[in-house]
């Protein structure tokens, strides 16, 4: 344990019981409803897709707890707690991409599709090259976002609750592999319902708790903030963005349409009845989460006033305000400090424990969405070529989620040092530029071919991957080289038109029969993205 | 799906559909005016709310990035009023996703179950 977790631990070891008995409750209530779920008929539907039957406003929460990870939570409200208003550009960026999913992806996703995005990718263009990449696009998304959130975990595991780091992420591992085998769909659906409830209960009463503060008057507690921060009035205006416009724009972009191509979020548009739902599923996560946006705001700004100026949370006090790199625990804790400064042991540890739920519950979306790649794209349709029963898929995608449980856990131990906002850029960086474009253009542009869908895809991944790691934060920062190649930290604003120039060039190059064939099947796949006819229904349960 | 007999036959053509490539069948079903008029009208509301949020979202940034003082003003010390922005950014996405909702809901699902109706 490092001297920081070690004195945060010291600081906190009275209140860890309240921390540890909320996170048995939450772990008990959620195997129960594991078993439940796992007493539910075990078909495939069921396994990937908790059959079709989840309402529009429960699918709606799940999304919003899909996306409201940790890193969102304490990472955001740490960015507004270090710059203030720039900390808002990043909420901005990744609230921004909801209505393209929802006017662009959801319905014709739910009319096209059955388990998964590869399905719609793979319905008139050739099953095994596209089943390939967008399974191959799908992984290295999950992969890299499933490090970060593993990491994230153990550390924030080995804070609150004095485990060691390994034993954290091994727990996290168990716990997510559990749900997902035993419980599918259904169960991880249900995780993330109570978890997004949990944390939007929590958050709301911090921000309210911090606003009792201040006369229900915000007005005042911004005013507080500029008086007691170091940066003073320049918390209210747009900073350190201004200083490179190329990187803020790439990032925008891969914010704005990475959330297009995250395989764990695509997958649950399959889990409602029909296209209608879909699309309300949309209109319920973007207000939960722009809801829950304004909520950390208010937190951030919360702990500018109240942890900032507190000496009891600085590992040196320099007698006016602690940065949140001095903050005992580190950076990511003003919110988890805040929850001590207005409600002290109860309600930092209900806060500590609804932080981990939270990853718990990403990771498990995450690892179905990677096992569904697994078994339904690469075994059960290239491998086999769809000549495989339901119920020997099911296994398969059981043990693909012991492997990929396994994999996370190496993962998590392997890279404990990276940086966790980092690889959550990086995450949505690929399935903006490899994901997101041969998706949207096999259901809006009759001219793609297989060909041309396979050189985007790749390229895409590639050169997304590529030119991370010869920017800044690899190259020089982790690599240790002296200059970066590529001077970018962000690469979406390269690799993504890239991407979709390929798509659209060789489609345009393919004269083959097969080609002609794929466009030929486009009104009919028109048809049915169109009205639904023909559609996976739900199944009853 | 219970999209009556309509919907069965419709369901089946697009089976037989995907098996060979029926041009008249593909070409009836494209041709029938509340389809088109459909499809027409999703497809201008769908790509109109994109082309808005996408411009409201990189007008913000190019703002922020290129001309600062569109987004913070000619005063000396910025002050709290400029958070009504990134708020207004934050409330956007729902009020477009909540109105295309409203829309689709209102026309686009009544006018297909309408030509469920009269072909069945």
């Amino acid at each position: 344990m490092s001297n920081a977790a070690a004195s945060l631990h010291r600081a906190y070891a009275p209140n860890n019981a309240v921390a540890i008995g909320i996170f048995i409750a939450f772990v008990a209530l959620t195997i129960g409803i594991t078993v439940w779920a796992a007493r539910r008929k075990s078909s495939l539907g069921f396994f990937y897709t908790a059959g079709g039957g989840i309402t529009a406003l429960q699918n709606g929460l799940a999304i919003a707890g899909d996306y409201m990870s940790a890193s969102s939570f304490l990472g955001v409200s740490s960015l507004i707690y270090t710059f203030g208003y720039d900390g808002l550009l990043y909420v901005v960026g990744t609230i921004a991409g909801w209505p393209i999913v929802m006017f662009l992806l959801a319905e014709r996703l739910r009319n096209l599709g059955r388990y998964n995005a590869a399905d719609v990718v793979s319905y008139r263009l050739g099953r095994a090259p596209t089943r390939v990449v967008s399974a191959i696009g799908s992984l290295v998304v999950v992969s890299i976002y499933l490090v970060g959130q593993m990491v994230g975990a153990g550390q924030l595991i080995t804070l609150l609750f004095g485990l060691k780091y390994q034993v954290a992420v091994v727990l996290m591992g168990v716990l997510m592999t559990t749900y997902v085998i035993f419980g599918g769909m259904l169960a991880t659906t249900w995780v993330q319902i109570i978890k997004a409830v949990l944390l939007l209960g929590g958050a709301s009463f911090m921000a309210g708790a911090v606003l009792s503060q201040f006369g229900w008057n915000p007005l005042a507690l911004f005013a507080k903030a500029v008086e007691v921060h170091p940066k003073h009035a320049a918390i209210m205006a747009p900073g350190a963005f201004v200083s490179d416009p190329v990187n803020t724009i790439s990032l925008g972009l891969a914010l704005m349409f990475g959330t297009a191509g995250l395989p764990h979020i695509l997958m649950r548009f399959f889990t409602v009845k029909d296209a209608s739902a879909a699309r309300k599923s949309v209109f319920y996560a973007t207000g939960l989460i722009g809801y829950f946006y304004i909520l950390t705001f208010i937190i951030g700004f919360g702990a500018i006033v109240l942890v900032g100026t507190n000496p009891e949370y600085a590992t040196a006090w320099n007698g006016s305000f602690t940065t949140a790199a001095g903050l005992k625990g580190g950076g990511n804790m003003p919110a988890i400090h805040l929850a001590n400064a207005i409600g002290g042991a109860p309600l930092f540890g209900f806060i500590s424990a609804v932080a981990f739920a939270t990853i718990l519950a990403v990771v498990s979306g995450l690892t179905l969405s990677g096992a569904s790649a697994i078994s339904h794209d690469l075994y059960a349709s290239v491998l086999r070529r769809g000549k495989i029963s339901d119920g020997s898929e099911v296994r398969v995608s059981k043990i693909a989620t012991i492997c990929l449980g396994v994999l996370a856990i190496v993962l998590g131990v392997v890279f404990e040092k990276v940086n966790v906002a980092f690889m959550v850029g990086l995450a949505f960086a690929i399935a903006a530029s490899a994901n997101f474009p041969v998706l949207l253009l096999s259901m809006y542009w009759r001219g793609l071919t297989t060909k041309g869908a396979m050189v985007g895809g790749w390229l895409g991944l590639v050169v997304a991957f590529g030119l991370t790691v010869l920017s800044p934060s690899i190259w020089h920062d982790v690599l240790g080289n002296p200059v970066a190649i590529f001077k970018y930290n962000a690469p979406a604003l390269f690799s993504m038109p890239l991407a979709f120039v390929a798509c659209w060039v060789v489609s345009l190059l393919d004269r083959s029969a097969q080609g002609r064939a794929e466009a030929a099947r486009f009104e009919t796949q028109y048809i049915r993205a169109q009205t639904g006819i023909g559609a996976e229904g739900a199944s009853a349960h | 799906m219970s999209n009556g007999a309509f919907g069965r036959n419709l369901g089946a053509s697009v089976k037989r559909l995907e098996g060979r490539v029926d041009q008249a069948e593909v070409e009836r079903i494209c041709a029938d005016p509340v389809f088109e008029r459909v499809t027409k009208s999703r497809s201008v509301w769908r790509w109109s709310l994109t082309a808005a949020m996408l411009t409201i979202y990189f007008g913000y940034v190019l703002a922020i990035a290129y001309d600062p003082i569109l987004v913070i003003g000619r005063k000396a010390t910025p002050d709290a009023h400029l958070l009504i922005v990134p708020l207004l950014m934050i409330f956007a996405p729902v009020a477009l996703t909540g109105l295309y909702v409203f829309k689709a809901n209102a026309s686009f699902d009544g006018l297909a179950a309408s030509m469920v109706k009269r072909e069945s």
